[in-house]
């Protein structure tokens, strides 16, 4: 910004690489990468944890990480970094941390430091009330520490920005409103910006040009597949009902004594049916995990009844909860054993595989104490055997079952907890944000299993995820939850296509790139506002959404939508 | 899997320092049983004949000494761990059968005690109780409450581990749970909650030898010849038990940190 | 004195000074000889008057040099650190004090001595939590966020580490000051004793082996006061600098 009165047509790039090469010990990390970033221009690199995007964004600010060398030429003109994680000095208030940055580049005061953040905080919409400058960052929420983090870069102005991970474990409706408002300041105001992240991020959407970091080298990027792998069959009748399924959990007495809870989830009904793909979307706080968990009654909700197929596991799982302490009564007890036959159908996959193994015994030991609990059926000589099928089922090696639960990757640990899932031949397997530890191919190669194993064993399955589209993709039916309510259902095409909710629009625009039509963050579980929980955040909130919390009403054939303003046109 | 292979860049593992722990925790353990060895050889490397303390090199009066503080710290450290050990297991039962307030209290009063001067309860005891075995006590509680908070914070992180929600989805009944999940994987934590206390013990009973509170003269400990050369100015006698106390004191540190490092990892 | 640190002595009145007041009217009520009471507030003095410069000279000490032997290892100010922060279990503060008693005997002036005695544990304490810490603030860990940060915005390296690095080594030795006091409090003890001062310490031991249950209770209920006194200043002292009390509210108006 400072040079742009000199023009000319030799006038260089502010980002501008030459074959830069980046090499950590002996692994090429990136490979003669030519590279030009124009003013005004917001270049998006994706790539999946540890392609060497952070090393790339390093050696671009001239500070490489530890252990990286490089080659070739680099040249950037005035940047700033945002590192990943977006950490701050996690206990000095942010105004002072504002200020020597903002002040460091500028040489400007606190005050006017401070006014030039405020700007920015108008650029990123962060409203006056929620600006807490005196609070040190760990106080603030993840989304507003965000947004300053973003507001600062713009109070300083640099010629180049460079983000890494930018706003990575936001919400994706929070975390795509922010970087189009970021990219738009960089278009306004002529800033070369590049985002790195993970292709699951979404940066591609706010982006000019996208680049995908593989195998050393800047491509671009192969479309994620947006079909599912096989044509979905037809699911068949009903087995698992969910009937005014609510939770809440206790809190501490309050002034006087009384009792309280806090009610995370409410009264919700839900079908699956055998062969039946069922997408649970929400972001944070809108408590599909704990919708799967009840489902599976670990722990069994608070509220309402779970039926599998007619048997109550409610009524199976409470009394036993009380006496299996003392006892050792396997099998004697008819409750338990019905309750023991509806785990043995009903499996769920955790969203942390690799914490879900007990790390004192191998894969195969774990494994062999499933069998023995829900298959007795299986003899003991042709457990061995079973493993080995489950394990190369879920993409593993036979020879996996000796490791230990340490030793295990990421990805592998969440094959490993496929695998185990479907030793007992289950008809329903209820996943709870199963691939969220894992990034780009690793996301892809699960997804793929998990489907694969699905349509060969048609299984019914509950997939509970924060992506819109990468849930439906492969669903016949989605529900759509927020602060532990159904906001909307319908089958997986009309969400997909045609969403009603303003809620399910905007999760489905943030899916795809563009700016959700929601402004300000989701409140938290402690402060929901009165009425419909998305108020706030609404563009078609009128006053009468304040007075009464919206109930699912039918607006099509198996198409379900709770809100009051529902068939508003969104631009209205 | 071949793709698995790539270290993730931008989510580094940690430095190994649970490895470095627990080389340290080695040479700690290899240095305590030294001691121990060269303690229970010491009356051999004396002049054959019968002991004659005051007389004998000092080297070899100091390592006469360990024998007493050794087995002392041992006996003490016993004691303190199961006692801290089953304060926390009685608090987390509490907590089960009566509610987490009950469970609160509790580990909040070993809290508590933590913070106060324990320490100079066992020169009190040594001065004001007679036997041995009173002392021992004595210094056993000093630890006990440190014991008691670390195991506690271990024993509730693994409550709610998620293997025991992946156990419970296998059908295995609670007693089952704990038999089979739980008791493995408490057992390395309790065990290293309970080594914080021999550091402790050490230390609290050579400090009460060191005033001449602490163990009768007839057992001899490292403490009391240090207190004896200190006032007596004997330079010559003071080096050999204070070397070898502050390295018996550094291995039971050295000890205590390893568990706690390694026990991280399995 | 800074508000922080009157506010925590405030909180701290019903375990610091309730504890020394009973102790001290216990020894005028039980204790055999007639002066215990006086001797016992004088002996209070004198052990606070050893312990707190001691600990918060050795605690500042050793916070720094623990510090710095991660930024710098191979420097004289890394070197001491590493020192110190191996040493650490190595030398408690009776060993130490016997040490003092030892060179005391030999015609060493007793004062700078003791204090000395007392203030290395502290050290040793300090720099064995600030070092690794120290370490992870500036490695490539989660914790290494807020330097990256720093850094990659442009600040200078003496703000990054001033203001990024050292509060995060800080924290961890504000968090255990609790063991240091624990471990001066002994230290004391044993110097007073050894070396004669008139201190609470020595009071209590002497009255130990006397066997006087009477004359050693008082003072230890007395010496619990004096060490809640103690971490309640500590206490005082952590909030006192830490960063997130120094609000900017004045400027809020932006
Ligand atoms: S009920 Fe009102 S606030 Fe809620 S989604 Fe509908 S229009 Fe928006």
């Amino acid at each position: 910004m400072t040079d742009a009165s000199v023009l000319g047509a030799t006038k260089p790039a502010p980002v501008e690489t030459e074959a830069l090469t980046l090499m950590l010990g002996d692994r090429v990390l990136l490979d003669r990468a030519t590279l030009r970033v124009e003013r005004g221009q917001v270049l998006a690199i994706t790539g999946g944890a540890g392609s060497g995007k952070t090393a790339l964004l390093g050696a671009l600010a001239g500070r490489l990480p530890a252990g990286v060398d490089m080659a070739g030429s680099a040249r950037i003109d005035g940047h700033l970094l945002i590192a990943q994680g977006g950490r701050l000095a996690p206990r000095r208030p942010l105004a002072l941390q504002v200020a020597e940055v903002v002040g460091h580049h500028l040489g400007l005061d606190l005050r006017s430091s401070l006014r030039r953040m405020a700007d920015g905080l108008d650029r990123m919409g962060v409203p006056a009330a929620a600006r807490r400058f005196d609070l040190p960052p760990e106080q603030l929420p993840e989304q507003l520490r965000w947004a300053c983090l973003f507001a600062m870069a713009v109070a300083v102005g640099p010629a180049v920005l460079l983000a890494d991970a930018p706003a990575a474990g936001l919400d994706p409706t929070v975390r795509l409103r922010l970087l189009h408002r970021l990219a738009d300041w960089a278009r306004a105001d002529g800033v070369a910006l590049v985002l790195a992240g993970r292709p699951e991020d979404g940066l591609a959407g706010p982006a000019d040009r996208v680049l995908a970091l593989r195998r050393a080298r800047l491509l671009p990027p192969s479309p994620a597949r947006t079909e599912p792998l096989a044509p979905l069959e037809q699911p068949g009748a009903a087995r698992l009902h969910a009937r005014g399924v609510g939770m809440s959990y206790p809190l501490a007495p309050g002034p006087r004594g009384e009792a309280r809870s806090l009610a995370v989830l409410h009264g919700i009904d839900l079908d699956v049916r055998t062969g039946e793909t069922l997408a649970l979307l929400g972001e944070t706080g809108s408590a599909k995990a704990t919708l799967a968990r009840s489902l599976l009654c670990l722990p069994p909700p608070t509220a309402g009844a779970v039926v599998w197929m007619g048997r109550d596991l409610m009524a199976a799982s409470a009394p036993p909860a009380a006496a299996d302490g003392r006892g050792d009564g396997r099998g004697d007890d008819p409750d338990r054993g019905g309750l023991r036959r509806a785990r043995r159908d009903l499996q769920p996959l955790f969203p942390d595989p690799a914490a879900s193994f007990d790390p004192a015994m191998t894969l195969g030991a774990q494994f062999g104490l499933v069998l023995e609990s829900l298959r007795p059926d299986i003899a003991a000589d042709r457990r061995d055997h079973r493993i080995d099928e489950a394990l190369e089922e879920a993409g593993l090696r036979p020879e996996a079952a000796l490791r230990w639960p340490s030793a295990l990757s990421v990805a592998e640990a969440a094959h490993a907890g496929l695998a185990r899932a479907i030793l007992s031949e289950p008809r329903v397997l209820i996943a709870d944000e199963p691939a969220s530890s894992l990034s780009a191919e690793e996301r892809e190669t699960f997804l793929d299993t998990l489907m694969a194993v699905r349509d060969r064993r048609r299984l019914s399955l509950v997939l509970a995820t924060e992506r819109y589209d990468e849930g439906l993709r492969d669903a016949h039916r989605g529900v759509v939850m927020l602060a532990g309510r159904v906001v909307e259902s319908a089958d997986a095409g009309t969400l997909r296509t045609a969403p009603l909710h303003p809620y399910s629009r905007a999760m489905l625009a943030a899916a795809q790139g563009e700016r959700p039509a929601l402004e300000g963050d989701a409140p938290s579980a402690f402060a929901q506002p009165a009425g419909c929980p998305l108020r706030r955040r609404c563009p078609l909130a009128r006053e009468f959404c304040a007075q009464a919390v919206p109930t699912l009403e039918e607006v099509a054939p198996g198409h379900h939508v709770a809100c009051h303003y529902w068939d508003t046109p969104t631009d209205g | 899997m071949a793709e698995y292979d790539q270290p993730p860049l931008s989510h580094p593992v940690p430095p190994d320092t649970p490895r470095a722990g627990f080389a340290r925790g080695l040479s700690g353990a290899a240095i305590l049983a030294a001691l121990a060895l060269a303690c229970a050889a010491a009356p051999l490397m004396a002049d054959g004949s019968a002991v004659h303390r005051l007389d004998a090199d000092p080297v070899a009066a100091a390592l006469l000494d360990g024998r007493g503080s050794l087995s002392f710290a041992l006996l003490a450290a016993v004691l303190g761990g199961l006692l801290g050990i089953g304060w926390a297991l009685l608090a987390g039962m509490l907590g089960t059968l009566t509610g987490s307030r009950a469970e609160r209290r509790t580990i909040a009063a070993a809290q508590r005690m933590a913070g106060w001067p324990l320490a100079l309860l066992v020169p009190l005891a040594g001065g004001l109780m007679g036997p041995v075995w009173l002392l021992a006590l004595v210094t056993a509680l000093t630890a006990a409450p440190a014991v008691a908070t670390l195991a506690h914070a271990e024993l509730s992180g693994l409550m709610r581990a998620e293997f025991l929600t992946a156990a419970r989805a296998a059908g295995l009944a609670e007693g089952e749970v704990v038999r089979r999940h739980l008791i493995p994987n408490l057992a390395r934590p309790l065990l290293a909650a309970g080594v914080l206390a021999l550091p402790r013990v050490l230390a609290a009973e050579s400090f009460a030898s060191l005033l001449g509170l602490g163990l009768p003269p007839a057992l001899g400990s490292w403490g009391a010849s240090v207190g004896l050369a200190a006032r007596l100015g004997d330079p010559v006698a003071f080096v050999p038990p204070a070397l070898l106390l502050a390295l018996a004191l550094w291995a039971a540190c050295a000890i205590a940190d390893g568990m706690a490092a390694g026990q991280r990892k399995p | 004195m800074p508000r922080p640190v009157i506010r925590r002595l405030i909180d701290a009145v019903p375990t610091a000074v309730l504890p020394m007041l009973a102790g001290v009217g216990l020894s005028a009520l039980v204790a055999p000889q007639p002066d215990a009471a006086m001797a016992l507030l004088r002996g209070l003095v004198v052990t606070l008057l050893l312990t707190l410069p001691s600990l918060a000279v050795g605690t500042a000490l050793g916070t720094l040099a623990g510090s710095w032997a991660a930024v710098a290892p191979r420097s004289a100010g890394g070197l001491v650190g590493r020192l110190l922060s191996g040493a650490g279990p190595l030398l408690p503060g009776f060993l130490l004090a016997a040490a003092a008693a030892l060179a005391v005997r030999a015609g060493a002036s007793a004062a700078p001595l003791g204090w000395t005695a007392l203030s290395i544990p502290a050290a040793c304490q300090a720099a064995r939590l600030a070092r690794p810490a120290m370490g992870r603030a500036l490695g490539s860990g989660p914790e290494g966020g807020a330097v990256r940060m720093a850094r990659g915005l442009g600040l200078d390296e003496r703000t990054v580490l001033r203001h990024h690095a050292l509060p995060q080594a800080v924290a961890p030795v504000m968090g255990g000051l609790r063991a240091a006091v624990l471990a001066a409090m002994v230290g004391a003890v044993a110097l007073e004793s050894l070396l004669d001062l008139p201190g609470a310490g020595a009071l209590m031991v002497d009255a130990a082996r006397a066997g006087s249950a009477a004359g050693a209770v008082p003072v230890l209920v007395a010496l619990g006061g004096l060490t809640a006194l103690l971490n309640a200043l500590g206490l005082g002292v952590r909030d006192w600098i830490d960063p997130a009390n120094h609000s900017s509210t004045p400027y809020d108006g932006a």
